[in-house]
């Protein structure tokens, strides 16, 4: 049983390969903003030859792009290949990974915020504030972007698969005309 | 010979299109799946939305395009996208499926120049007889181009400020057109008759556009009119500017053929859909004594069905890409 995990939310692209939930395999390649150069080339070098039976993909919040890059190889491998795709967001890969239940993404602009129970559920909506809010409300949050790829299949076993076509990333920040209709609605 | 059949994907704007095409000229299947109506909200493009509708699209694009033939993604010689000119997110996501698709089925990737994609329209269902004078007019170009093969371009020339179908959108938003603004002012010039006096953009003899002083004429005038309390007469306004912003294209292209004694013309690009135009040339042409050659409706506007015709030649020609292509926000034919 060989699981594809695959995460480009921001400036990194990791990829690791477990076998039966253990790590064989794992290709990094460290803050390249241009992504799209290296993502496929990454991926290939870590599944070439391998029979991939399941993916994980962590489909965000992060980059938009980044996000969306990888989410649309993972889906679309998924669904040529035939096989079971589970998504993942960045915030759950950190609760996990660190064993904490306050977690909180920075893409510099701000953070993405996540609050868990201690069975990793989700308990408030994710919700992204600036940097002057963060420090000022939220600064006990854990903010170590780390992933311990076994503890995530471990927790995703509990999860179903998605179908493919439905697979896509969350983005929580709004974007410049998703506020200018909000402000005109008021 | 033996049949190549190219599976294409195009979705440089905001239209979700996949196509398996045969030799560069059979249209097998076509599926295309257009963001217009999200994007008339906002009265354009939103960037950021078009990148994630194609996401959410992609593989149910693919899922269509399939049904309507017997073909299988494994019957293809190869799979081609486009890489530019385009918005950067939206290309992206076409060429990341582009290389999931070639990567596991084993076939070689083809990038492929969207504007040269235009081009190609005009080789589906029909030969390009060579050498051709191409006028190619969308959203971002407006350019007239030699071939005298395939792939084989000379540039004859170009707007030096804004495209023609900018121009259109421009000025369609200052008559209050919903997007997309280039078929609004068409149907709007059809009720109305050309009586302003509007400035002809260029009146020399080189083959170079120019519409900005158009447009910016235009936009003044509805300003100062209402700054007077007085109504512009919409109908008659937007069909002022077609007819002068048309003619200047069909005069530089009348000069073209006369200098070069190009027999064949080929029109490329959304606004090769504009019906005025179209008849504009037809009579260009013939004054000419040219043959005059525009796709179908259905291939003028943003398809993949012209990406794989134009992927055609680089198949023969074997110029295939890796999986570290990436995508470029602007190019130009040549």
């Amino acid at each position: 049983m060989n699981t594809l995990f695959i995460d480009t939310h921001y400036l990194d692209i990791i990829i690791i390969l477990l076998k039966n939930g253990k790590v064989v395999d794992k290709k990094e390649v460290i803050n390249k903003k241009n992504n799209s150069e290296f993502i496929m080339p990454t991926i290939i070098k870590v599944i070439d030859g391998v029979k991939i039976d399941e993916i994980i993909i962590v489909n965000g919040p992060g980059s938009f792009t980044g996000v969306r890059l990888g989410v649309t190889i993972a889906k679309s491998l998924a669904y040529l290949l035939k096989i079971p795709i589970k998504t993942i967001t960045t915030l759950e890969v950190m609760a996990i990974s660190n064993k904490s239940y306050k977690v909180a993404f920075s893409d510099n602009n701000g953070y993405y915020l996540g609050e868990f129970d201690s069975d990793f559920n989700k308990i408030k909506e994710y919700k992204y504030v600036n940097n002057e809010e963060f420090y000022n409300n939220y600064r006990d949050y854990n903010t170590n972007y780390y992933i311990n790829a076994e503890e995530i299949y471990k927790f995703l076993n509990k999860r179903k698969p998605t179908n493919p076509h439905i697979v896509n990333p969350i983005y929580i920040k709004k974007i410049g005309v998703e506020i200018d209709k909000t402000s005109e609605n008021k | 010979m033996k049949d190549i059949y190219i599976l294409a994907i195009e979705t440089s704007c905001d239209e979700t299109s996949i196509a398996i095409v045969k030799n560069g000229k059979d249209v097998e299947a076509l599926t295309i799946s257009t963001q217009m109506q999200t994007h008339a909200k906002y009265g354009g493009v939103v960037p950021e939305i078009a990148s994630r509708m194609h996401t959410e699209n992609i593989t149910i694009v693919l899922e269509e395009t399939l049904k309507k033939t017997n073909l299988k993604i494994s019957d293809m010689d190869a799979i081609a996208v486009t890489y530019k000119p385009g918005l950067l997110g939206s290309l992206l996501v076409g060429i990341e499926f582009a290389k999931v698709l070639a990567f596991i089925y084993k076939k070689p990737l083809i990038k492929v120049n969207h504007l040269i994609g235009h081009i190609y329209a005009n080789a589906i269902n029909n030969d390009l007889k060579f050498p051709l004078l191409a006028l190619v007019v969308s959203g971002g170009h407006t350019e007239l181009v030699i071939m005298k093969d395939d792939y084989n371009f000379e540039l004859l020339g170009a707007t030096k400020d804004d495209a023609i179908g900018e121009a259109y959108d421009k000025v369609a938003r200052i008559l209050d057109i919903p997007y997309p603004g280039g078929p609004g002012i068409e149907k709007l010039a059809l009720e109305g008759n050309p009586t302003y006096n509007l400035p002809i953009p260029v009146m020399d003899e080189t083959y170079d556009f120019s519409y900005s002083g158009l447009k910016s004429y235009i936009i003044n005038l509805v300003h100062n009119e209402k700054q007077r309390g007085k109504d512009i007469n919409r109908k008659n306004l937007a069909a002022s500017f077609q007819k002068v912003a048309i003619e200047e294209l069909t005069r530089k292209v009348n000069l073209a053929l006369k200098n070069t004694k190009i027999k064949n013309l080929i029109v490329a690009g959304g606004v090769s859909a504009n019906k005025y135009l179209r008849q504009k040339l037809k009579e260009i042409a013939e004054i000419n004594n040219a043959n005059l050659y525009i796709p179908d409706f259905l291939y003028c506007t943003d398809n993949a069905a012209m990406i794989g015709a134009a992927a055609y030649p680089l198949f023969l020609n074997k110029e295939f890409a890796d999986f570290s292509l990436n995508a470029e926000s602007q190019a130009n034919v040549c």
